[in-house]
């Protein structure tokens, strides 16, 4: 008896070790044991075991060698299923992360650490704002809203039919099961893409910044509306802010001293790049459209390459997983591809608080509502929080101050309609009609179809506001409060004298007089770059193009030559710069100087205005301002000269390099300098490559930018419009695969580097020996 | 070959077997099997008998459905011991838990099974 109960104990006590949820491990039981362990990952071909019936029609999706599929189906809704099901068995893992962050349910799976994470979500109640805009969305659109639901059954079909030991190995080492998805997720992923894009902490850091100022003509001096070099996309447009606002429209911003604040470093920024070219400019006579998006290179990548066939109609392009719409792509009659619109669309309120739940606007009390929030997290008890809720947004504790947020992601938009329209459109003003229903986050398309129409549509929400609006609102009065307007198709330009039309999150106009639209448009060097190289050429090709998507000359190299001619006194330096044209290819030595030279002095320049200037002025104005002058003034009104400020970043970049690569400047390459880290989205660095050498930096068309370079072109579309239908080049960062040890998970990385593309094939129907596999989802009719 | 020798071939086979007819997918359904095993009749049973069949059993599986050499290295690292060190722990951990509950089963209810096989 006695071995009995001590048998048991052990085996008790055994297998709570093995199955107990110990904090920040994973259960040994569960990733150990050899029937639920992840030996039995399989790669890029572990499709679930068996294929799930599509209750909407029998689809085939055909895999090609790159692992892209394609998709044959008889409805939208068949195709939607199908796709569904793909983009979980390449993605599953990268969705669930999307979705976890909108919903703030990251700290339910990854623990604490998330936690500070989620609260930034959970304010913005998400899950109940999305339930009534699916309940908006299914009334207004029902088709669509069908389709949607047939892909998310698609979805939910491939877990169900995945088991545990078979899941992605990131499910293993958090230890959770993946989530379904519903219609709602779509909102999830356009608020995540909205975070990305279109939330701004900038207002923050310059209210901080006007109060380090004696004066507002230096805070004009060094923040000015627009920089010195704009090139507006829309050249003939002015924006007047006065047609769309009310008068009494004018809140009061203040100057908020705040601690432990992040300087924003406004010369990091990222940004995309898109252009059009009519046919009167090509060699062929046919448009050539071109789009890259610059966002984070994680593994894996953003996007995700998909062809769709429906009764013989297709499209085909790039997704984001979670969702079946092509967002940047083609179809026989119709090109486009997107940049981001770049807009101040966060504003923060100081409010007037009378006690925990009151507080005064334009003289009357109101009361916050509040809502209690219970936030799991992973191996500890859950954390509880009280939001209260203010006509100017949430409210939450920013560097120290409490402060209300209104962000542009919280009001309602419908993507799916815009993407859906776009799929189908025929023509240019075709694709300008579907864009009208793009609202969030506001981009810049273009577009070319086959008759040889081009055009340039901004489309989605816009905040014009006076020029003074920058910064932290107080938000004692309602007039505070500035309205979102939708654009529709006031920002247009179609088939323009000069014979393209391009974006690369540039000023949409250049009207100093006219709306303050944002502060963050990317410094001016890739637009103007763009456009010098399309007003030069007049018989352009496909290759130019190629070459123009990698282009690494910095604009900056025009714009400091002239100062370091007139002061550089360092003979080494000037010799080693002599005869630098202001590319930065991998094996330039003398872009290696450059570059330290020009970070080195906007650094001084910087401190010098103020040691701890909570917002960096563009590095373009500052270059613009030593040009113009031999001494400049700091936020107290002092003026420092500028030539010594040269020459300590010329003699400082030197001993810099000569200690970090030796005396040889030869040796300087700037591919060993310059190396980008391509990150795991759950930031594993086992399942992240080792840095790579990339050429370029921010300024570069062909850009490498962010803090470790860890952004660049996450894909880059090539498409000529014939009068046969798209001919298209693709290439997407990292492959189409999430799963980390399946061939596609790193098989484009080489041709990114090398801005070489695959030619996409769009075979109508399932040809022998084109595809690597086919999986047939059957239909159960 | 000793009949203890042949018992334990079958019962790894049959442990196998019933993996792969259920296609175990399930912690539960794991533990069930375990307990399942402890029934496994063995003339003159010994305390190594037990985790021989599961032994036997673990390697029949990596046998037949080879662990990804990748999957292991990356798992090695990220845990972090070596590839083969995740096999070893792989192998480890599920022996001992199909012995340990097995033994219990046959601590508990063994005697009848050797009662009804007549053994």
């Amino acid at each position: 008896m006695i071995k009995k109960i001590l048998l048991t104990l052990i085996t008790g006590a055994w297998l709570w070790l093995l199955f107990y949820p110990w904090s920040g491990i994973p259960r040994l039981g569960k990733l150990f044991i050899i029937t639920t362990s992840a030996l039995k990952i399989g790669g890029v071909d572990d499709y679930a075991e068996t294929w799930p019936k599509n209750p909407f029609g029998e689809s085939t999706i055909a895999y090609d060698s790159l692992g892209v599929p394609h998709i044959f189906a008889p409805t939208e809704e068949a195709a939607a299923f199908a796709i569904g099901w793909a983009q979980a068995n390449d993605r599953l893992f990268q969705v669930e992360m999307m979705q976890r962050t909108v919903l703030g349910k990251l700290s339910e799976v990854a623990g604490e650490r998330a936690l500070n994470r989620d609260l930034f979500w959970r304010k913005f109640r998400f899950e109940k704002l999305a339930t009534e805009w699916e309940n908006q969305f299914k009334l207004e659109a029902p088709i669509t809203y069908q389709q949607f639901e047939a892909f998310c059954a698609g979805y939910n079909a491939y877990i169900a039919n995945m088991p545990f030991e078979k899941l992605p190995i990131e499910f293993h080492l958090l230890d959770f099961k993946p989530s379904k998805i519903s219609p709602q997720t779509m909102y999830f992923l356009v608020r995540y893409m909205a975070y990305t894009l279109a939330h701004d902490p900038v207002d923050i850091a310059f209210s901080a910044t006007k109060a380090l100022s004696a004066s507002d003509s230096l805070i004009q001096l060094y923040f000015p509306h627009s920089g010195p070099s704009v090139v507006p996309l829309f050249p003939e447009k002015e924006f007047d802010f006065k047609a769309l606002l009310s008068p009494t429209n004018f809140g009061n911003t203040l100057s908020t001293p705040l601690s432990n604040l992040e300087p924003i470093q406004d010369y990091k920024q990222l940004g995309s790049n898109n252009w059009v070219v009519h046919g009167k400019k090509t060699k062929n006579g046919y448009p050539i459209l071109c789009n890259d998006t610059h966002l984070e290179i994680a593994y894996p990548g953003t996007w995700y390459e998909m062809h769709i066939v429906v009764n013989n109609t297709y499209r085909h392009g790039l997704a984001i997983a979670g969702s079946p719409y092509i967002v940047s792509g083609f179809n026989k009659h119709l090109s486009w591809g997107m940049t981001n619109a770049t807009w101040d669309l966060t504003d923060y309120y100081v409010l007037d608080w009378k006690d925990n739940n009151t507080y005064f606007v334009d003289g009357k009390p109101l009361v916050a509502a509040s809502f209690t929030d219970t936030i799991a997290i992973k191996g500890q008890k859950p954390y509880v929080k009280t939001w209260q809720e203010s006509i100017f947004g949430p409210l939450d504790s920013i560097n120290g101050q409490y402060l209300a947020t209104r962000w542009v992601g919280v009001l309602p938009s419908f993507e799916a309609k815009a993407f859906e329209g776009l799929a189908k459109a025929q023509s240019v003003q075709e694709a300008q009609k579907a864009l009208e229903h793009f609202w969030l986050p506001a981009q810049n398309f273009v577009l070319a179809d086959i008759k040889g129409n081009i055009a340039l549509t901004t489309a989605g929400y816009a905040q014009p506001k006076p020029l003074f609006a920058r910064g932290i609102k107080n938000g004692n009065t309602q007039n505070a409060l500035y309205p979102y307007i939708l654009l529709q198709s006031q920002l247009q330009s179609n088939n323009p004298e000069k014979g393209f039309l391009f974006s690369a999150n540039a000023n949409q106009v250049d009207a100093p007089n006219s709306a303050y639209l944002g502060y963050r448009f990317a410094p001016s060097h890739r637009s103007r770059r763009i456009n010098q190289v399309l007003l030069a050429n007049n018989q352009i090709t496909e290759l130019d193009m190629a070459r123009l998507h990698a282009d690494v000359l910095d604009l900056d190299w025009e714009n400091l030559k002239p100062i370091i001619e007139k002061h550089i006194q360092n003979p080494k330096f000037n010799t080693i710069l002599q005869g630098f044209d202001g590319n930065f290819n991998l094996e330039n030595h003398q872009a290696t100087l450059f570059y330290q030279f020009k970070e080195r002095l906007l650094a001084l320049l910087i401190k010098e205005i103020h040691p701890a200037l909570p917002l960096w002025p563009l590095d373009e104005v500052m270059y613009d301002l030593c040009k113009k002058n031999d001494s400049l003034p700091n936020l107290k009104g002092n003026l420092f000269a500028l030539s010594p400020l040269f020459n300590q970043a010329a003699d400082s970049s030197l001993a810099f390099l000569e200690q970090k690569f030796g005396p040889n400047h030869k040796q300087w390459l700037w591919g060993k300098y310059h190396q980008s880290k391509f990150m795991h989205i759950a930031q594993i660095p086992q399942l992240s490559p080792p840095p790579i050498q990339t050429p370029g930096n921010q300024r570069t068309v062909n850009v490498s930018s962010g803090k470790d370079n860890t952004h660049g072109p996450a894909m880059r579309t090539l498409i000529s419009m014939l009068p046969q239908g798209a001919q298209a080049q693709i290439v997407i960062t990292g492959g189409q695969s999430g799963r980390f040890n399946s061939p596609n998970y790193n098989n484009q990385m080489k041709d990114w580097l090398q801005v070489q593309y695959h030619q996409v094939q769009l075979p109508q129907n399932i040809e022998e020996g084109y595809f690597k596999k086919q999986i047939t989802l059957t239909s159960p009719h | 070959m000793k009949p203890e020798l042949k018992f334990i071939f079958a019962g790894s086979i049959l442990l196998i077997l019933v993996h792969a007819l259920l296609n175990v997918t399930q912690t539960a359904t794991f533990l069930g099997l375990s307990a399942i095993a402890g029934l496994i009749p063995i003339p003159a049973r010994k305390w190594w008998h037990l985790p021989a069949i599961a032994c036997l059993a673990c390697l029949i599986t990596l046998a037949l459905r080879p662990a990804d050499q990748l999957v292991l290295d990356t798992l090695g690292s990220i845990i972090p011991i070596n590839s083969a060190g995740v096999l070893a722990m792989s192998v480890f951990i599920t022996v001992i838990t199909i012995s340990l509950i097995a033994e219990t089963t046959n601590a508990w209810f063994g005697g009848l099974t050797q009662k009804l096989f007549r053994f």
